[in-house]
């Protein structure tokens, strides 16, 4: 298990530094010298030139990028153009908070997801899993933001229970301040791991082996927990994990709604600024962010499925 | 032996009238697809609109602000009330259908062409070029796709040849992942050996034979990621990175109603419910359509 994990981790390294490189041929492709927007349009020319030399941007593309990574090695991924302020620091004190939003969507997504899967499994054709259906298929076709507006109109405007944006301070206000934008988040997750439980389940469900524990006198709940949902836990874990970069990516729009002071806020505003370096150090790390959890990912899902493990290991001595 | 074929061949279905005759049993899959042309037929008829009255109802109607009638709410006179600039909101969410269309349409068009040959290529011929091709494939799934797209926006800046572009690129490596997988299926079977052994090139081979046998999955995905692209492409809008003002995409008119959510709940309810019920209708469509194709995958 180990020697797989050290491998899927070796092969994580050409992984990121190929998204890296790409990430910053995008961003330096971006219109506009730097030297320019830093120094502003009546500058000298000496003192743009100077500039230039200073930021290294008069070095080949390729030197540049490994300069980057030598920084980013470091902790260093350059400073804002806007307010002289190092990205990291920035990014170190925002990214708990987009990690915070997006664990809680997929906490919100399994939640509510895998019982509500269960439930409509064990009565399919039942009133409660038709209408489980209907409801994910409009979760699963709702753009997340708008649900969040929704539910501002509703939770806070209305009925005046939650905050309609911020993050409030406090154990007790943060929890308050982020159930809307959890739910937000989460909601296009939960809807589509209740289907995925719901089909992973009623294929495990009429097999043979689970006549046998009923046969066996075997309590209902011990069925559906150990022999049921034991089987149809691994699409649903791959599922979820894959969804863990729609969760990031769907973290920028909700924040925006919620104005929940994390990465995704930071790089729209920065996109709009032209303030490339946060723009850039953001992405590269929300990128190694979601390869990490890949990975996790992958390890978890060969921990669960004995069968990834000796595929990799025939895999290995067939070579 | 040749008889009995004979009879058979004559009372069987080709496969797409099977397909057919099973997406048609299927009601849900029909409505997405009655909705989804109805949509089309609102964007071509605007776009004719258009060009027969020289735009002067888009004008008019779609762009021309009003403020008299500054944050109406739904009435009679209009339907779905007005925005902040006192447009009407019917107006605008009908003119802007063709962008959440098109765009989303032409995009995973793109993302299917480029990923299908890439695909098709990597399958086929296996080997160093399906390594370097799919390494490359995997760098391009390291980025979550809306970061991705929003990272293009940042770049190229926003417009709407730049949003088509940022919604397209991070589509390609799921369409590659596709058609290679179901390329690699078909490559072995005798048929093939068989245009290989009469000497058939390897470009008639490919787009000849193989491709239109490994179709099933590839239309499956472009319906199912049409809709992914129209969410993206809302998203993207909303937050100021599409389509720009006063062009009525519908995320686009969402980027206002944030703002105005206190005093004007149908700005924020409206434009949502069609971009919902659109992507709705094409979920449907796919699914049934991936029923219909491969019956072995229903549950």
């Amino acid at each position: 298990m180990s020697k797989y994990i050290i491998k899927r981790f070796l092969m994580l390294i050409p992984v990121l530094l190929g998204a890296t490189f790409f990430v910053f041929c995008i961003m330096d492709m971006s219109p506009g010298d730097p030297a320019v927007i830093i120094l502003g349009p009546d500058a000298s020319p000496e003192n743009i030139a100077d500039l230039k030399v200073e930021l290294g941007l008069d070095k080949p593309l390729m030197v540049r990028y490994f300069n980057f990574i030598g920084n980013l090695i470091k902790g260093d991924l350059g400073t804002s153009y806007k307010n002289n302020i190092s990205v990291m620091d920035q990014i170190r004190d925002k990214l708990p908070n987009t990690f915070l939003l997006a664990l809680s969507g997929m906490l919100v997504a399994v939640v509510v997801g895998i019982p509500v899967g269960i439930i409509s499994a064990k009565k399919q054709y039942s009133v409660f899993d038709n209408v489980t259906m209907v409801v994910t298929l409009i979760l699963a076709a709702s753009p997340a933001f708008w649900l969040g507006l929704m539910l501002v109109l509703l939770f806070s405007l209305n009925l005046g229970w939650f905050p309609s944006s911020g993050m409030g301070s406090g154990f007790g206000g943060v929890i308050k301040s982020l159930i809307l934008p959890a739910i937000t988040v989460g909601s296009n997750t939960a809807a589509l791991v209740a289907r995925m439980t719901r089909s992973s389940m009623l294929e495990v469900i009429r097999q043979d082996y689970i006549d046998t524990a009923r046969a066996k006198g075997l309590k209902e709940s011990v069925i559906t927990y150990k022999h049921m949902l034991k089987n149809a836990l691994i699409p649903i874990i791959t599922v979820v994990g894959l969804q863990f970069g729609v969760l990031l990516g769907g973290s920028v729009m909700t924040e925006t709604v919620f104005s929940w002071p994390g990465v995704g806020r930071f790089v729209v505003e920065a996109i709009k600024t032209k303030d490339i370096p946060s723009v850039l150090g953001s992405v590269v790390v929300l990128c190694i962010l979601f390869s990490f959890v890949n990975l996790f990912v992958d390890i978890l899902y060969a921990y669960v499925d004995p069968r990834i493990k000796s595929q990799y290991k025939a895999g290995r001595s067939s070579k | 032996m040749s008889n009995i074929t004979k009879h058979d061949s004559e009372k069987s279905r080709s496969l797409w009238q099977d397909v057919a005759r099973r997406f048609v049993n299927n009601k849900l899959a029909v409505c997405g697809l009655i909705f989804f042309v109805l949509l089309i037929l609102i964007s071509i008829s605007t776009i004719m609109i258009d060009i027969i009255t020289d735009n002067s109802i888009y004008n008019e109607y779609v762009v021309k602000q009003n403020l008299a009638e500054k944050l109406a709410k739904p009435s009679l006179e209009h339907i779905f009330g007005c925005d902040e600039f006192g447009r009407s909101i019917f107006f605008r969410m009908v003119w802007g259908t063709r962008y959440s269309l098109f765009i989303g349409i032409i995009a995973i068009f793109i993302a299917t062409v480029i990923g299908g040959f890439l695909g098709g290529i990597a399958g086929y011929y296996g080997g160093k070029i399906d390594n370097v091709i799919m390494r490359v494939m995997d760098v391009f799934l390291a980025i979550p796709s809306m970061v991705m797209a929003i990272a293009l926006v940042a770049a190229l800046g926003a417009s709407t040849f730049n949003l088509l572009l940022s919604i397209a690129i991070p589509q390609i490596p799921r369409f590659a992942r596709i058609v290679r997988v179901s390329v690699m299926s078909v490559k072995d079977m005798e048929f093939i050996e068989a245009a290989k052994a009469v000497g058939a090139k390897d470009k008639l081979i490919i787009f000849g034979y193989i491709l239109p046998n490994a179709m099933a999955p590839i239309i499956v995905q472009a319906t199912l990621g049409t809709a992914n692209a129209i969410l993206a492409i809302a998203g993207l809008s909303y937050l100021g990175l599409g389509v720009q003002p006063p062009t009525p995409e519908w995320g686009s008119i969402l980027t206002s109603a944030r703002m105005y959510i206190r005093d004007a709940w149908h700005i924020s309810v409206i434009p949502g419910i069609g971009i919902m019920l659109t992507v709705l209708s094409l979920n449907l469509f796919g699914d049934g359509l991936r029923d219909a194709l491969d019956p072995k995958l229903k549950n």
